[in-house]
């Protein structure tokens, strides 16, 4: 609830604007950045869900509650995509330069294939799930819990 | 096993990834040059290996014992001798301030030696850890006369500190705070109240300790903004006199038993006000904040010790033949390691420990530029970065520095294996971390559904 309830409004959306510039600003300066396309969907898929937290939390504070877990599980998914497309770009111009510790670079290279092949993916499904709001968490009555 | 710091890993991240071989260019860190934080890096992963580690799992076995006679507690064997010698190595003043005796070095090598003593004694940990939080509070928030009067002790090791926050029926919401704080004629308060979950609170790892209490004064509102932080020493600093701040009797807890959990009683103890009247909730972040950091690294720290054994167990394993054809022909099955789905699970382990290492340090680095860059722009971006990313760290490390361990323990459950026990007590400890993300989610239960027998 930090992420979503405070962080996120903090000096006007003013944190979660420095992160996606940080984010889109690698994209931009790097063009042959490693996962390019998966990074930049992981990136647009959380730029979707800040948006829509921005349209429905401040009429109803619950869709923030109900979203926090998804939506700080994106958050984490998206920066260490950045940070692993950074570890294989640096891992691939060391190998290439002849620098380095060869198998520790190669094997970062094959940890970031890893995690935008098997791990990455859960973003899809957490943004379906932050987009789908609170209504199957919270509909459940009295009588419900007790049937 | 014997643990080994990830050092290439952390020189590849830091100097060639992150940037942190730039950080001695900045005035504030002219001392922390990649000479110097590879040593430290050297240094850090040795005494994690040769001095922490072996109290670990004795720690575990015997856990902290309380004396009702004397309210004193003990903690297991070898807890003392380890401590002093993270005392004599420096290790509590690494990046604490000049000033007061501290070292004054970047934050990010405070995160690296973080996550090796937590991979390697998490209760043990957690004495410095919780002193530095109260460092932090002090040194933000206090007088002159009470930096001089706790700080350099605090930054030597010589006397702990704790955080004294939540009671009975105050967890996540401080404005319940029921803890009193009456003016006396000297300046000083008259502390009453009873603390739980006080990491650190009574033991006898120093001579005094320094507690930092949520107390409400005489008609503070019923709200956080009715809370005040007053500094409670065990012992009063000018006379040695006994300040009645007593335990009151350790929680038990599924793990982190060698970490004394205590029931802290304030009696009338004497106290003197950090900050100002009512605006204890701003002093209670500082410490939070950082505790936050912290304990996002205990997981992390966590995650990183079941990768490590996993991969020696899977790699020792005997246990049927390789898909793909035999690969230890020679031997009567093939290693574990060469199944597909144990990759799986060693790769998730790696990638995850790895990606949430660069995570961690990223949000580190950025600390540093926060505080440290001549630019004001660079240094408001960075300190952007870190608040949002600071509950990011927190939950996302702690959550899998549990998901890890328990992944880890199903190497063992699985093939039946005497290590299980062991393996147990891991995941007991990585509850603590993982249910310290209460207060994120406001999730109290969780807290009690792990610690509670």
């Amino acid at each position: 609830m930090d992420l979503v309830g405070r962080k996120l409004s903090l000096k006007g959306g003013q944190l979660v604007r420095a992160l996606f510039a940080e984010l889109t600003g690698y994209l931009k300066d790097n063009p042959d950045a490693p996962y390019r396309e998966e990074l930049k969907g992981a990136i647009k898929g959380l730029e979707q869900a800040t948006l829509w937290l921005a349209q429905n939390a401040p009429k109803d504070p619950e869709q923030a509650g109900a979203a926090a877990t998804p939506y700080l599980r994106l958050t984490a998914l998206t920066v260490i995509g950045y940070l692993w497309s950074r570890m294989a770009a640096v891992a691939g111009q060391q190998l290439e330069a002849g620098e380095g510790n060869k198998p520790l670079l190669e094997s970062k290279q094959a940890s970031a294939r890893f995690y935008f092949e098997k791990l990455m993916p859960e973003a899809d499904w957490l943004l379906r799930d932050i987009q789908s709001g609170k209504d199957s968490l919270m509909a459940l009555e009295d009588e419900h819990w007790t049937a | 096993m014997q643990y080994q710091a990830p050092a290439n890993d952390l020189r590849f991240l830091l100097f060639d990834v992150l940037g942190a071989d730039k950080l001695h260019e900045l005035e504030k860190y002219a001392d922390a040059t990649p000479d110097l934080i590879s040593a430290v890096i050297d240094e850090a992963g040795k005494l994690a290996a040769e001095v922490i580690q072996p109290t670990n799992q004795v720690g575990d076995r015997q856990g902290c014992s309380y004396d009702p006679e004397t309210k004193l507690v003990k903690t297991p064997d070898g807890f003392k001798e380890a401590y002093q010698k993270f005392v004599e190595g420096g290790w509590t003043a690494l990046d604490a301030p000049l000033e007061f005796g501290g070292q004054g070095l970047p934050h990010t090598l405070k995160f690296v030696v973080d996550e090796m003593v937590c991979s390697t004694n998490l209760s043990l940990g957690m004495y410095p850890g919780l002193t530095h939080g109260a460092i932090s509070a002090l040194y933000a928030h206090g007088s002159d006369e009470l930096k001089q009067t706790y700080l350099e002790k605090l930054i030597s090791g010589e006397w702990t500190g704790t955080m004294c926050l939540t009671e009975p029926q105050c967890g996540t919401d401080l404005g319940l705070i029921r803890t009193k704080a009456t003016p006396n004629d000297d300046g000083s308060y008259a502390i009453e109240g009873t603390k739980i979950w006080i990491t650190g609170g009574e033991h006898d790892l120093v001579d005094n300790i320094v507690h930092l209490v949520l107390a409400k004064l005489p008609g503070a509102p019923d709200t956080t903004k009715g809370i005040s932080l007053f500094v409670v020493p065990k012992f009063l600093p000018d006379s040695g006199e006994r300040n009645p701040a007593f335990c009151g009797g350790l929680e038990h807890k599924m793990g982190i038993k060698g970490s004394a959990t205590c029931v802290m009683n304030f009696e009338g103890a004497k106290g003197w006000l950090v900050g100002e009247p009512n605006k204890g909730m701003s002093a209670m972040f500082t410490m939070m904040n950082e505790a936050r950091l912290m304990v996002g690294m205990q997981g992390l720290g966590l995650a990183e010790m079941a990768y490590q054994e996993s991969l020696a167990f899977a790699k020792e394993r005997l246990q049927s033949r390789s898909l793909s054809g035999p690969k230890n022909p020679d031997g009567p099955a093939d290693p574990i390691i060469v199944h597909p789905d144990v990759r799986r699970m060693l790769m998730r382990q790696k990638v995850l420990n790895e990606g949430m290492r660069a995570l961690a340090l990223f949000t580190g680095h950025q600390l540093d530029l926060s505080v440290a860059h001549p630019d004001e722009k660079v240094r408001e971006n960075a300190d952007d970065l870190v608040q949002l990313l600071t509950p990011v760290v927190k939950a996302f490390l702690t959550d899998e520095g549990y998901n890890n361990a328990t992944g880890a323990n199903r190497y063992w459950v699985a093939l039946a294996s005497p290590r299980t026990g062991h393996w147990n007590n891991w995941c007991a400890t990585a509850v603590s971390p993982a249910s310290t993300r209460a207060p994120t989610a406001s999730r109290q239960w969780i807290w009690w559904a792990a610690n509670c027998p």
